[in-house]
């Protein structure tokens, strides 16, 4: 094992896949030199995948491949697991800031529940679409976020920019959920329709 | 889904309520549950810090809600050939959770006074069974069952099919991205 200096605080990046399709090539994108190097020069020590149910051959393949402390692992604690029925929130919190950790990242494919459950924990977000999912609506979802400033669109060849961009990301800081006083005058939001329906009289 | 009514439901306005999932899917019948206990939590906590509402036991809550399992209206992918024998079982068994076929016919009255529903194709049968009860003038039915479509928020620039078809017959249509807004589609901001 390449000794780490003990100072250095904890920093997870958490990859997550998703339930429903298989996404291998995000898989095997993370666990390239490109991307494990970025990890480490920005301070990462932990990386974490929820690889799927077809991603353990990928998976296993680098872990038998790559020994632990060997040098393509870059230094990194790495594990993974297929999914877990209970939601991936408590397995999120890993990349919160607490109790000697630092704030880390959530790679995540374009799911909404997903990049929502990162959203709300206040976790910095690289959205990766599934590019073998054509025509997917998912693509026009990370492009939107990212386009007003929530995530980072990441993508499969180049996820160690998205790295460095989610690190400024984190320095931006814009809270979810957004507040949407322009959109709705009344910040009654559905609970204001809602009434409308039921005639309910303030 | 459960997001949403986090953000938007007033248990003590809304003091009975009714979930209906597709079968096969637990882990929506599982989320119901949690947001019913987070509820459930909720109020009784506000009662212990001396604030007023809520305050029922764990067993009254329990009658508070109920969790309906109909067939799945369209398996993913299915053909658009087969999937009426689908539709048309999931229609019949929704027409009896309106209908209020439960095991707590005291507590609950015939008819929802609402309903609220997001895109799946269980939503789409859901509230057309509501509509042609209250068409064919189904003694109760009438003034009751007001509907409220909201686009889920992963639908940036096209509505869903459910959507498309939902637009026109909802009382309320609403979208969660600016661009959908159009029509009578309304826009308040996102809402997950």
């Amino acid at each position: 094992m390449i000794p780490q200096s003990v100072s250095q605080p904890r920093k997870l990046c958490f990859v997550t896949v998703g339930a429903t399709a298989s996404f291998n090539s995000l898989i095997s994108t993370v666990l390239s030199r490109p991307t494990l190097k970025a990890l480490q020069e920005a301070g990462y020590t932990d990386l974490r995948l929820q690889f799927g149910r077809d991603g353990r051959a990928v998976f296993d393949d680098f872990i038998l491949s790559n020994e632990d402390g060997s040098e393509e692992r870059c230094g990194l604690s790495i594990t993974g697991f297929e999914y877990n029925r209970k939601g991936l929130g408590q397995e999120m919190r890993g990349a919160t800031a607490y109790s000697g950790r630092v704030g880390g990242v959530v790679v995540s494919h374009a799911g909404s529940g997903s990049i929502l459950d990162a959203l709300r924990l206040d976790i910095p977000t690289i959205v990766v679409p599934n590019p073998s999912l054509l025509g997917n609506h998912q693509v026009e979802l990370a492009e939107e976020l990212a386009s007003q400033g929530y995530v980072v669109h990441g993508k499969l060849d180049d996820l160690a920019t998205a790295i460095a961009e989610s690190e400024k990301l984190r320095e931006r800081h814009k809270a979810w959920p957004p507040v949407n006083s322009g959109a709705d005058p009344s910040g009654r939001g559905l609970a204001g329709v809602m009434e409308d329906e039921m005639g309910f009289v303030d | 889904m459960f997001l949403l009514l986090k953000r938007s439901l007033n248990p003590s306005l809304y003091a009975l309520r009714s979930y209906v999932i597709s079968a096969g899917d637990e882990f929506s019948a599982q989320r119901a549950e949690e947001f019913e206990r987070s509820l459930w939590c909720a109020s009784a906590t506000a009662m212990a810090a001396g604030g007023v509402g809520g305050g029922m036991k764990e067993e009254e809550a329990k009658q508070r809600y109920e969790i309906y399992t109909v067939p799945r209206a369209r398996k993913i992918h299915q053909s658009l050939l087969t999937t009426p024998i689908n539709a048309l079982k999931c229609c019949i068994a929704c027409i009896h959770v309106l209908r209020g076929n439960n095991n707590k016919p005291l507590l609950y009255p015939q008819y929802p006074d609402l309903i609220i529903c997001n895109g799946p194709g269980t939503a789409v049968c859901v509230i057309l069974m509501s509509l042609s009860l209250k068409y064919f003038g189904i003694r109760g039915a009438k003034g009751k069952m007001r509907t409220i479509y909201v686009e889920s928020f992963a639908r940036v620039r096209t509505l869903s099919l459910s959507g498309k078809i939902l637009r026109g017959c909802c009382d309320r249509f609403v979208v969660q991205w600016e661009r959908l807004k159009r029509g009578r589609a309304e826009y308040l901001g996102i809402l997950v």
